[in-house]
């Protein structure tokens, strides 16, 4: 059976205290048993997010967000992290996995910072719990 | 609903059966009747059997597409297991949603 950090591409959720949620596509990579990481290079703006609401639920779905329904729905427990080893873990696996695609990413992101203000990179850390 | 299943099969057979043996009594009967009609007229009248064969295909064609509409289901199999699975997720979620609502940082402050 094939685990959620299998899949290209996953939807995360977050659930806001006034009752909205707030939905983003996210590559993943396992980095250990149950414990899942998604690294962007801009994280402008994801520690407020999942410091205010850390219950999240993944699933996977297209690169557009569209949620498979065959695909488990899986609730988990997030933090992000923007430096130490856990970063440097999960960009490397996220190269290695995404190859092309997430280098394009960070390109990109080089070339924003170039003209405007710095992206911090980061990632979220996912600990599913049921 | 086996059994009324074959019954209705046997009879739409017979029906068939029966409806192709009175066509082709009709069409005997109308050759008959044009030959005679034409004899003895000066100008020949065309014969009616080419709409009683349209009525014959249009009312076979009516009946079978009928029978395949009322025997098909309103929903596919992969319609019924879609909407299970939204059910499921859209359950999901909610207890999901819940305990975000209860486990919330800034809850009590």
């Amino acid at each position: 059976m094939s685990s959620i950090g299998d899949e290209d591409w996953i939807l995360v959720t977050s659930y806001a205290p006034d009752g909205g949620q707030d939905a983003t596509v996210e590559r993943v990579v396992e980095l250990s048993d149950r414990r899942l990481a998604c690294w962007t290079p801009d994280g402008t703006g994801l520690a407020d997010r999942f410091a205010a609401a850390p219950v999240v639920s993944v699933r996977p779905c297209s690169r557009g967000g569209k949620p498979r329904l065959d695909g488990a729905l899986l609730e988990g427990r997030a933090a992000v992290v923007t430096a130490g080893p856990e970063l440097v873990a999960a960009r490397e696996a996220t190269r290695v996995k995404y190859g092309l695609g997430a280098q394009v990413s960070g390109a990109l992101d080089r070339a924003r910072e170039f003209f405007g203000a710095a992206t911090p990179e980061a990632v979220v850390l996912i600990n599913i719990v049921g | 609903m086996k059994i009324l299943k074959g019954l209705l099969v046997v009879l739409g057979v017979a029906a068939l059966a029966v409806g192709g043996w009175y066509l082709f009594s009709t069409w005997v009967d109308v050759r008959a009747m044009m030959a005679v009609a034409n004899a003895n007229r000066s100008a020949e009248f065309p014969s009616p059997i080419n709409q009683v064969y349209l009525s014959v295909a249009g009312g076979a064609l009516g009946g079978l597409l009928l029978g395949i509409g009322l025997g098909l289901p309103r929903r596919t199999a992969s319609g019924i297991r879609k909407e299970a699975l939204r059910a499921s997720a859209a359950a999901r979620e909610a207890e999901i949603r819940g305990r975000a609502a209860d486990e919330h940082p800034t809850q009590g402050v």
